[in-house]
Order: C-alpha cells, then sequence, then structure tokens
C-alpha cells in the first residue's frame, strides 16, 4: 500500500530547481510515495531571515503551512533543509506551548484555517530511510552508478537532526544507489549563505570558493546535496567565479535526481541537461553506466 | 539597558539589515523568495510539470493571506519602512 | 564549586559540529544592534589556521570570579555578575576605560565608538539567540555541571 505525503516544496526548488520537483514526481509512484499537493503553500518561511527579523511573523506563517497540511490529514514531506528546520522547529513549539498555539490559531482562524498538531513534519531523508525502506529504493534501482564520483554536500540543518542521523540517512542512501563518494575534506563547511547577510563577497571567498576548490582538487564528476539552499548559493558561486575567470564547471545535483537516474530515468526526462552548470560531461558518464 | 531606557526620547526607527530586505520584500509580494522567471515556467512544462507550481506562485489568494498574517506583526513595519518617503511627508505637514 | 553555581547556564561550543556558517554572529549583532555585522558580535567565531574547516568560538563563559569584574574601577561597578551569574556591564554606568577589555583573558568585551563604553555578551537575559539558532547545534546552553563533565 503506497504512503500519502502533503508534499512542500518551499521557494527554491519549484523557482530555481524544477528538475528535482520533476524527478521528485517521476519516482514516487516507483517508490509508492503518494505526493498530495499543498496548494496555497507559500515560503516556509526562511529561518535565517524571518526567523531573526520577527519571530511573530516566523510563526505565523510557518503555522499557516502546517495548518494547509493538516487539512488534508497527511505527515508534510519536506524537500528543503531549511524548510524542514522551520516547520519542524515550529511545529514543537507550537504543541509544547497550549498558549502560543491558541494565540497563533486565533491569527489563522479569520483565514479560515487551524492548526492543532496532529501531523509530523518529515524530512525528504527521513521518509526513504525510514517509511520507504532502503530494501525497496535497491530493488528498484536499474542504472548502475557504481564508478561515479561524488562529492556530498549535506547542509548544516542536517547536523541538528536528533543524533545527526539525517547526515547517516544521506550516507546510508548513497551507499545503496552504489555510488562512490569522495572525501573532499570539506563535507561539513558551510555553503555560505548565512555568511551572505553580512558579506557575500566574504561568503564567496571563504566558503564557496573553498569548497568548490576542494571538490576541483578531488576531481568529483558532480556534487549531491539535499539543501536547495547549498545548491544556489553554490550553483551562484560557480557562474559568479566564472566572470573572474575562474572556472569549475562541477555540476550540482539535488540527491532527489540522482535517485531519479539511478531509477533508470533518462537524464533528459528530468532536465539533467538544462542545468545553469554544464552536465554534458556527467550525463555522457551516466550513459556509459558510471565509467 | 536597552535604547529604550537609555534614550527614552528617541524615535524609534524600524529597520532592517539590507540583506534581509529583498527577501522579506518578495515574501510580502510574492509569498515566496525566489521569482519564478518566465523561463523557468518554460523548463516546466518542458519537464511535464505544471508551469506554476500549486504554491503561491500559482494561486494569488495564498499572497494575501500570507501578508495579512504578517500584516499583524512589526515585520510589516519595518519592511515597508521607507525613509524618503516619511521625509516628504513631514515636510508637507 | 557549590551546588547552586553548578546549576547556573553556561554555553557550551562542539567545535566537530560547527560548520562555520558564522550565523551566531549574526543573530547576536542582529539582536543587540538591528544589524548583520560580526563586527559587532559578542562572540567571535573563527577558522583554526592549520585547519580551515575546523573553528574555534571565543565566547563569554561568565566565569566564576570574573576578571572583567575585577578590573572595573567605577564605584558602584559598572560590570556585575548577577544571582544567575550572567555577566554584564552596565551602559549607564560604565566610562570606557577599556580595563575590563584587558582583564578577560580571552578579550571578550569590546569597546564600542559610538557609545563610548564596553559591551560585552549579556547572556541574552537567559537565553542566548546565538545557542538558539545555530545552524548545527554545536553552541548550546547547559548547567556548569554538563559543561565541566564535558570538558573532561
Amino acid at each position: 500500500m503506497s504512503k500519502s505525503y502533503a508534499l512542500f516544496l518551499g521557494c527554491y526548488i519549484p523557482a530555481l530547481q524544477p528538475f528535482a520537483e520533476a524527478s521528485l514526481r517521476q519516482i514516487a509512484p516507483r517508490l509508492n510515495m503518494k505526493l498530495i499537493d499543498m496548494k496555497g503553500a507559500t515560503c516556509c518561511p526562511v529561518p535565517e531571515i524571518v526567523r531573526l527579523a520577527d519571530h511573530n511573523a516566523w510563526l505565523y506563517v510557518s503555522a499557516r503551512n502546517l495548518a494547509l497540511a493538516e487539512s488534508l490529514g497527511k505527515d508534510i514531506m519536506v524537500v528543503c533543509n531549511g524548510c524542514w528546520e522551520t516547520l519542524y522547529d515550529s511545529r514543537e513549539a507550537l504543541i509544547n506551548n497550549p498558549p502560543l498555539m491558541a494565540e497563533v490559531n486565533s491569527k489563522l482562524l479569520p483565514l479560515g484555517k487551524e492548526f492543532e498538531g496532529k501531523i509530523k513534519v518529515k524530512h525528504f531523508l527521513e521518509v526513504i530511510v525510514e517509511d520507504i525502506g532502503l530494501k525497496s529504493l535497491k530493488t528498484e534501482l536499474k542504472q548502475p552508478l557504481s564508478k561515479l564520483k561524488v562529492a556530498v554536500q549535506y547542509g548544516c540543518k542536517l547536523y541538528k537532526s536528533l543524533d545527526e542521523k539525517f547526515v547517516s540517512y544521506f550516507d546510508d542512501i548513497i551507499q545503496t544507489l552504489g555510488v562512490k563518494t569522495v572525501k573532499y575534506g570539506a563535507e561539513k563547511l558551510c555553503c555560505g549563505f548565512p555568511l551572505s547577510l553580512y558579506s557575500l563577497d566574504k561568503a564567496m571567498e571563504e566558503r564557496s570558493k573553498y569548497k568548490l576548490d576542494k571538490m576541483q582538487t578531488a576531481k568529483v564528476d558532480c556534487m549531491v546535496t539535499t539543501c536547495p539552499g547549498c545548491y544556489d548559493v553554490l550553483e551562484k558561486a560557480q557562474l559568479l567565479l566564472r566572470r573572474q575567470g575562474i572556472r569549475y564547471e562541477i555540476p550540482m545535483l539535488n540527491l532527489i535526481e540522482l535517485i531519479a537516474i539511478s531509477l533508470g530515468f533518462q537524464p533528459q526526462e528530468i532536465g539533467l541537461d538544462q542545468h545553469r552548470i554544464k552536465t554534458d560531461a556527467l550525463i555522457t558518464k551516466i550513459g556509459r553506466g558510471g565509467n | 539597558m536597552s535604547d529604550e531606557q537609555l534614550y527614552p526620547w528617541r524615535k524609534k526607527v524600524k529597520t532592517l539589515p539590507p540583506t534581509f530586505k529583498n527577501p522579506i520584500a518578495n515574501i510580502i509580494h510574492l509569498g515566496h523568495i525566489p521569482k519564478l522567471v518566465t523561463t523557468r515556467e518554460k523548463i516546466r512544462e518542458t519537464l511535464g510539470i505544471n508551469r506554476k507550481p500549486p504554491t503561491a506562485y500559482g494561486i494569488e489568494s495564498a499572497k494575501v493571506e500570507v501578508q495579512e498574517l504578517i500584516k499583524r506583526t512589526e515585520l510589516y513595519d519595518k519592511a515597508t519602512w521607507n525613509p524618503t518617503k516619511e521625509q516628504t511627508e513631514r515636510e508637507s505637514d | 564549586m557549590s551546588d547552586e553555581l553548578l546549576k547556573q547556564k553556561v554555553l557550551i561550543y562542539d567545535a566537530e559540529k560547527c560548520s562555520g556558517c558564522y550565523y551566531c554572529m549574526i543573530v547576536c549583532s542582529f539582536y543587540h544592534f538591528e544589524e548583520a555585522d560580526l563586527e559587532k558580535a559578542y562572540l567571535r567565531v573563527n577558522p583554526d589556521e592549520s585547519n580551515p574547516t575546523m573553528f574555534v568560538n571565543a565566547y563569554c563563559a561568565h566565569c566564576e570570579h570574573p576578571f572583567c569584574v575585577a578590573a572595573c574601577p567605577t564605584d558602584p561597578p559598572a560590570i556585575t555578575k548577577d544571582d544567575r551569574g550572567f555577566v554584564s556591564i552596565d551602559q549607564m554606568r560604565c566610562i570606557g576605560c577599556r580595563s575590563c577589555n584587558y582583564a578577560c583573558p580571552i578579550s571578550i568585551p569590546v569597546y564600542e565608538d559610538a557609545s563610548r563604553t564596553s559591551n560585552k555578551c549579556d547572556f541574552c537575559d537567559g537565553e542566548p539567540r546565538c545557542a538558539k539558532y545555530c545552524s548545527t547545534g554545536a553552541l548550546q546552553v547547559v548547567s556548569r555541571r554538563e559543561a565541566k563533565e564535558a570538558r573532561g
């Protein structure tokens, strides 16, 4: 029996990385997942900016998103690390504080919405490992990628999960796909997004460029992440540094895209050929079975 | 000690760091941070997914709801505070 | 240390967990000055020179016997340690002599040109924002007892 989830896409995936959304919608039936769109969902809102600028605004908007999923009667599946932090933290804050929940609901009721805390917030990694199971994922694999060398970018928020379990889930999935992970020595280092709130140049130089240099030295075929924020920052960094004459051409992939390829979807079907960073070499390598 | 205690007569200026302004303005006006540009809409179409996702990008009422919620907080004033506008209003009084 | 003292809250930093995002500094400066400015933060994260992917965080330990309090020349002192153990500077009493800046072994109090006084971590009145919003959970609020045990 397939499991149903309220799908929370966030901002970056639908607007900037539709490849991940297309991959997700393609792989869902194969992995026995039923995704129900949360019609009218908005920005989670982004924890680094909105939560800091105004805690109430952050709580009200995220509670609205939680209420949308609750009206569908399904747990939320989140495909973005930042959205996971916002929705998970705001849910925890609300269910552990009934007066706060009542106050937030008083703001939601005029909009015809209410959140009672009946649903859970699940990260995509959690859904794959805990609900779908790595065995089911393995039986569906069609495309061997054993020679593909990938650099992993976990994203800060994964370390915030209980006992850092999301980090090990990420590794487990990569291992199941049979992809070769290259240790490039800066896996834990931040992509530079929070630092860009202070200075984009500093973030680019000390974080993004450092990471990209390390990946380049390790001669990776692509970078894989579950964080659309990291994806966006490192993609933009490559495009901006190109103007200064520094070329990397490290293709960026969301883990969902890598899963879709492993399940046998053609790179063109999921738009791998339409990335802003060239993926020709990667596509050729995938065509040769990762060799 | 807070600024209000230190300078009781000083008018509280509601402002945000410059790097926060655009993302917050976009959340208020679009319901999301990045704009969904036409080229991306076309890519979405070629990938077989809806041109506009079923979020605030495609649903006008969602934006209005987010605006309603943010208007009930101090963030709305902070994000929409315009020093030049206030100056002109003061001069015209 | 007395039991009362061991119950006091302090910050603890796990370098193994820190990703060097510097968000704690942005949060700190925003909370105190409504700016996203690393220079204005009351804690300082710096990369380890030998390994730029590891970081060192210098933050106020709200010491049992604070050097900054001992060094403060004003009477009554501008720097005090309250019942909860939080050491803070009273801006109305501080004369900006910078004695505390030099007395602190890790130079936590910093002199502010704008106010001509010294400033330091005030533990956000019991709920430090840096730890609350830390991206990876590397900074945490624990009791002095837990901090001592963790340090071994």
